[in-house]
C-alpha cells in the first residue's frame, strides 16, 4: 500500500484549522459549533496517526 | 413550555445538597492524598511520584488540569452573553491544542529521565542554564497567580448561586482541604485526584449539556431565539448588536469582535494546552506506555474536550429560556447560567451535582498550578541558588509554600474579583502560550534553539502581556484590539525565540546528543546481535550532567 508522505498530512492538519473559521463564516449556527468539534477530532486522529506510525521514539 | 420556567433561587435543601456533594469530592480526593502520602517521603517522590502513572489517570488529570472552571463554569456565561461569537472563547476547537500537547508532551518523560523534576528543570537541561530555569519559573508563578484567581471566581460564584450564603468561610475550606492532599500526596496523590476530578466534570458535562439543549425546546429553537437576540450589557443595557452570527461587533477588546480577533483566538487555544506548565507537568511523571495505551489516553482526552461546548450549550440553552435577564444579577451576570440552568432541570440534586462539576474543574485546575508554584519556589529558586540544601528540607518548605499559594489568588479574588472571567483570564492564558509553548515544548524538539532565545522569549512575552486592552493597551492603540494584542504576544515570542536563537551559538552537539539521540539503525543481516548491540550504544550516549 501507498505511504502517504507527512507532508499531506500536515496539509490536512492545516485545513482543518483553515476550515473552523470558514465554516463559522459560512454555515453558522449549530453546525458550525459542532462542526469546529468534529474537524478538532479529525486533527486529533491526524496527530495521534502520525505519532504512532512516522514519531513514535522508544525510548519514550 | 419553556418560556415559563422561573429563574431558580437557592433554598436550604439546594444549599445542604450541594454542601454536602463538594464535601464528599473534596473528601474523597483529601483521602486519595493521604493514601500517597507514604509513597512521596522523599523529596523526588513528592515532586514525580514513581513514574508508574498509566495512560487512564495521566489522560484523565491532563484534561482536569486543562479544563478550569473557565470550561466548565465561564463557558455558559460566554454563550449566554455573546452567542454564537462566545464559541472562540469557549474553546470549540480546543482538542486540536490538547492533542498537540499530548504528541509534544510525551517527550517530558526523556528529561525526567535526565533529572528534571519541575517544568523549568527542563529548560535548565536542556539549555545547561540556570538563568534559564530561574526566568521561566518567576513567569510561571506570576502568570500561574492571576490563572488561580479565575478559578475561585468560578467556585465563589457557584456557591453563592447554589447556596445563598456568603462564601469566604467556605472558599477557605475548600482551599485548606486542596492544599491538604496537595502537601500529603505530592504528585501521586494531586495527579490521581485530578483524574477522579477529571472523570467528574466529563461525566455531568456530558449529561446537563446534552439535557439542557432539549430542556431549551431543542436545538432548532435555541438557534432560532439566538439568531433574533441582541447583545445585552451588565445590569440589562438593552442595545442592537445582534448576536446572531460568529463576531459580534461590540468593541476591538472583545475577541470575537472581528475575524483578527478570532483568528488570535485560535492561535491562543492551539499553542496554550502546550503552553500551560500544569498541563505539560502531567507527563513528568508518566510511565513508558505502548502504543495501544497512548490512543486511549488521546480518546480520554478527545472525549473531555467535548465537555466545554456541552457546558457552552447550557448558556444557550439558558438564553433561550430566560432571554437576557440574567444580565441583571450583579455581579455575576451571565456567568450564572450554567448552575442555574442545573437548578431548574434537576432541583437541589442538579444542582449539587453541576456544582460538584464546577469545583473538580477549579480545584483540580488549582491543585496542578499550585504544584507547579511550590517547586517553581523549592526546586527553581532555592535549590536552583543553593544546590547544596538538603532534599528533606526541599520538601519541607514545598509544602510549606503550598499554603500561601493557595491563600493568595483567594484573597485577590476576595478583595477584587475580576469583573468577566473568561476574558480576564485569557490574559494570562496568552502569555503562558506564547512564552512556554516555545521555551518548553518547541525546545524539546529543536535542536537549534538556545538558551538566549528563550530568555528573550520570556522577556519579550511578560512585557508585551502588559499592552492587554484592559492593561496599558487601552491606551496605546493598536493594542486596544484583543486580537492584535493576542497575535503581538503570541507572535512576537515564536520572532524572538526563532530570531535570537539563530543568532546566538547553541550547545555542543555532544551535549545536544543527550536530548536528541540518533533514531537506531536496523541491525544489517551480516552484523552479529552482539555487533549490533555495539553500534546501539555508540548511537546512544549516557546523560551527562548539566553544568551547575
Amino acid at each position: 500500500m501507498m505511504r502517504i508522505p507527512v507532508a499531506v498530512w500536515l496539509l490536512a492538519l492545516a485545513a482543518c484549522f483553515i476550515a473552523v473559521p470558514v465554516l463559522a463564516a459560512t454555515v453558522g449556527g449549530w453546525y458550525a459549533y459542532w462542526g469546529t468539534m468534529a474537524l478538532s477530532a479529525v486533527w486529533a486522529g491526524i496527530m495521534l496517526w502520525l505519532k504512532l506510525t512516522r514519531y513514535w521514539e522508544v525510548d519514550e | 413550555m419553556a418560556d415559563s420556567i422561573p429563574i431558580p433561587v437557592p433554598t436550604p435543601e439546594s444549599s445542604m445538597a450541594v454542601t454536602v456533594c463538594i464535601m464528599a469530592m473534596l473528601v474523597a480526593s483529601t483521602l486519595i492524598g493521604f493514601y500517597f502520602f507514604r509513597r512521596s517521603k522523599t523529596y523526588d517522590e513528592w515532586m514525580i511520584g514513581h513514574r508508574d502513572m498509566g495512560p487512564i489517570v495521566t489522560g484523565l488529570a491532563l484534561t482536569a488540569s486543562w479544563l478550569s472552571g473557565w470550561a466548565i463554569f465561564g463557558n455558559a456565561g460566554l454563550s449566554y452573553t455573546y452567542g454564537w461569537s462566545g464559541s472562540w472563547l469557549i474553546g470549540t476547537m480546543n482538542l486540536m491544542g490538547l492533542s498537540l500537547c499530548v504528541v509534544m508532551g510525551y517527550r517530558m518523560r526523556r528529561y525526567t529521565g535526565l533529572g528534571a523534576r519541575t517544568v523549568p528543570e527542563v529548560a535548565r537541561i536542556r539549555f545547561d542554564s540556570r538563568l534559564v530555569q530561574a526566568l521561566a519559573g518567576g513567569a510561571m508563578i506570576i502568570l500561574l497567580i492571576v490563572y488561580s484567581v479565575g478559578q475561585y471566581k468560578a467556585m465563589a460564584s457557584v456557591w453563592t448561586l447554589t447556596t445563598g450564603t456568603g462564601w469566604l468561610g467556605s472558599l477557605v475550606l475548600t482551599a485548606i482541604l486542596c492544599a491538604v492532599y496537595i502537601v500529603v500526596g505530592g504528585y501521586a496523590g494531586t495527579q490521581v485526584s485530578l483524574a477522579l476530578q477529571g472523570g467528574i466534570f466529563m461525566v455531568i458535562g456530558w449529561i446537563f449539556g446534552i439535557a439542557s439543549i432539549y430542556w431549551a425546546g431543542g436545538p432548532a429553537k435555541i438557534a432560532e431565539v439566538i439568531a433574533a437576540a441582541d447583545y445585552v450589557g451588565k445590569g440589562g443595557a438593552a442595545t442592537t448588536i445582534p448576536i446572531g452570527g460568529y463576531t459580534t461587533a461590540l468593541g476591538p477588546s472583545y475577541a470575537g469582535y472581528d475575524w483578527l480577533g478570532v483568528i488570535a483566538a485560535m492561535f491562543m487555544f492551539l499553542l496554550m494546552a502546550t503552553g500551560f506548565p500544569q498541563n505539560i507537568a502531567r507527563f513528568l511523571g508518566t510511565r513508558k506506555v505502548t502504543k495501544k495505551e497512548y490512543s486511549i489516553l488521546m480518546l480520554l482526552v478527545a472525549l473531555n474536550c467535548v465537555t466545554p461546548l456541552m457546558i457552552g450549550a447550557m448558556g444557550l440553552a439558558a438564553r433561550a429560556v430566560w432571554g437576557a435577564d440574567l444580565m441583571t444579577i450583579a455581579p455575576i451576570y451571565g456567568d450564572a447560567a450554567a448552575s442555574l440552568v442545573s437548578m431548574a432541570m434537576g432541583g437541589p440534586v442538579g444542582a449539587a451535582i453541576f456544582s460538584m462539576a464546577v469545583f473538580s474543574a477549579a480545584i483540580s485546575t488549582i491543585a496542578g498550578m499550585v504544584m507547579i508554584m511550590a517547586t517553581n519556589i523549592s526546586r527553581d529558586f532555592v535549590y536552583n541558588l543553593m544546590p547544596k540544601t538538603q532534599p528533606r528540607v526541599l520538601l519541607l518548605l514545598a509544602r510549606i509554600f503550598v499554603i500561601p499559594l493557595i491563600i493568595i489568588p483567594l484573597w485577590w479574588t476576595y478583595t477584587s474579583p475580576p469583573p468577566v472571567l473568561s476574558e480576564f483570564m485569557s490574559g494570562s492564558a496568552v502569555a503562558q502560550a506564547g512564552i512556554f509553548f516555545f521555551v518548553i515544548a518547541v525546545s524539546m524538539y529543536w535542536k537549534r534553539a538556545t538558551k538566549w532565545g528563550a530568555v528573550a522569549a520570556i522577556v519579550y512575552g511578560m512585557a508585551a502581556a502588559l499592552l492587554h486592552p484592559n492593561v496599558w493597551g487601552s491606551a496605546l492603540p493598536p493594542f486596544n484590539h484583543w486580537g492584535v494584542w493576542a497575535l503581538t504576544v503570541m507572535g512576537g515570542c515564536a520572532l524572538v525565540y526563532v530570531v535570537v536563537s539563530l543568532l546566538t551559538k547553541p550547545l555542543p552537539n555532544e551535549k545536544l546528543a543527550v536530548f536528541f539521540p540518533q533514531k537506531q539503525a536496523p541491525a544489517q543481516p551480516s552484523q552479529t546481535p552482539v555487533e549490533a548491540q555495539a553500534q546501539a550504544q555508540v548511537q546512544t550516549p549516557a546523560p551527562a550532567q548539566p553544568t551547575q
